[in-house]
């Protein structure tokens, strides 16, 4: 039962933070939205919008990361191999991205 | 007015999208994406926009606490190496297909989505033996109809691998979410019980899209208000199909579907052989 209660121990503890990133990428979308309407293309919009795109791509790697330390916590070693194995493999669309734009 | 009406359109179809794909538990992607052709969106972005909202909905089903259970994270990440590599691969190489191809590779995801449908209608879920020991892949969780506490093991590791890995790179070629592929998978082949393979894909499928989203955004391949209006209108849609879902029927909801897909299937073959 003790791991029963131990689950999700820290990610009940940080949930807040993955609330914060999905509230936070609802309002900078439809606030770019609002403002795109009431002037399309306004930098302002522009900047809202992207700002909302890039907390939307945030908010997985913002889990995987809680994850991994709640892992790290309760030393399951595969699980912290595999979740690192997945932050190396984003690493890489990173940087493969960062070559494009 | 001419700048809303497009994005009040991608919106509807987002929300259509988004409403049909909770109510089957496979994500809206591949009802959105037909959408956006036929609103007269191109496949490359179309499938950018596509990518943005399984990023949405698979944020807010995670950040929901309702199912926090039935999610195994354990084999949720482990499916996630060979899905974000598919992805990285498919968005890498999307650039290199021509369009006759993408319709291709549409019409058999879809034509195949339509045959697993019709050959499951009356597939309830793995029987499940209570003394089964989960293993490190496997998992257990309360069912509340049953009152008791559902234990299972993960059977055939490569075939859930494989089949990560081909969901990664339809989502990196065409933007739909593996887990149209992923959930019948996980259950027909590997033990998963349904409930444990669509929670455990439905909160883990971001990432994968985290394989191609990030190339897509780079190449500037996302039309940031349409992708805004499309998040909305799906987030939007799974709350309806969410809570239509155990008022509909499953047995026909799947029957419909399974024509439906069959029929989208049947249009994009006739759009690849006829692309000139």
């Amino acid at each position: 039962m003790r791991e029963a209660v131990d689950r999700g121990d820290l990610d009940m503890r940080l949930r807040w933070l993955t609330l914060t990133v999905v509230v936070s990428f609802g309002v900078a979308l439809l606030a770019g939205l609002v403002l795109h309407l009431a002037s399309p293309g306004s930098a302002l919009s522009v900047r809202f919008l992207q700002a909302g795109l890039v907390l939307l791509m945030t908010a997985p790697a913002v889990r995987i990361l809680i994850a991994v330390a709640e892992r790290i916590r309760r030393q399951d070693w595969p699980f912290v191999m595999m979740t690192l194995v997945v932050i190396f493999e984003l690493a890489i669309v990173l940087w493969r991205a960062a070559a494009k734009s | 007015m001419s700048i809303l009406i497009p994005l009040l359109e991608v919106m509807g179809a987002g929300a259509v999208a988004g409403c049909l794909g909770a109510l089957l538990g496979i994500g809206g992607g591949v009802f959105l994406l037909p959408f956006l052709n036929a609103l007269g969106h191109e496949m490359r972005a179309a499938a950018g926009i596509s990518l943005m909202t399984v990023l949405a909905t698979s944020s807010v089903v995670a950040a929901g606490s309702s199912n926090r259970d039935v999610i195994n994270l354990r084999l949720g990440i482990m499916l996630q190496i060979p899905a974000v590599a598919g992805g990285l691969i498919g968005a890498e190489s999307v650039e290199h297909f021509s369009d006759k191809a993408l319709y291709m590779i549409f019409a058999s995801v879809t034509g195949i989505i339509a045959l697993v449908m019709l050959t499951r209608l009356d597939r309830r879920n793995v029987i499940l033996d209570g003394s089964i020991v989960p293993g490190p892949l496997g998992g257990s969780y309360f069912e509340q109809e049953s009152g008791r506490r559902i234990v299972y093991q993960l059977r055939r590791l490569p075939a859930a691998l494989g089949i990560s890995f081909s969901g990664g790179i339809l989502s990196g070629l065409l933007g739909i979410g593996g887990g149209i592929l992923q959930v019948p998978a996980l259950n027909a082949w590997c033990g998963i019980p349904m409930r444990a393979a669509a929670a455990t894909t439905a909160a883990m499928i971001g990432v994968a899209a985290l394989g191609s989203a990030p190339i897509y955004f780079a190449r500037g391949r996302i039309d940031a208000p349409l992708a805004a209006a499309a998040v909305v209108g799906v987030l939007i849609g799974s709350r309806a199909g969410m809570w239509m879902s155990p008022r509909a029927k499953a047995r026909w909801l799947k029957l419909l579907m399974a024509i439906v897909l069959a029929l989208v299937s049947a249009v994009y073959i006739y759009k690849s052989v006829t692309y000139a």
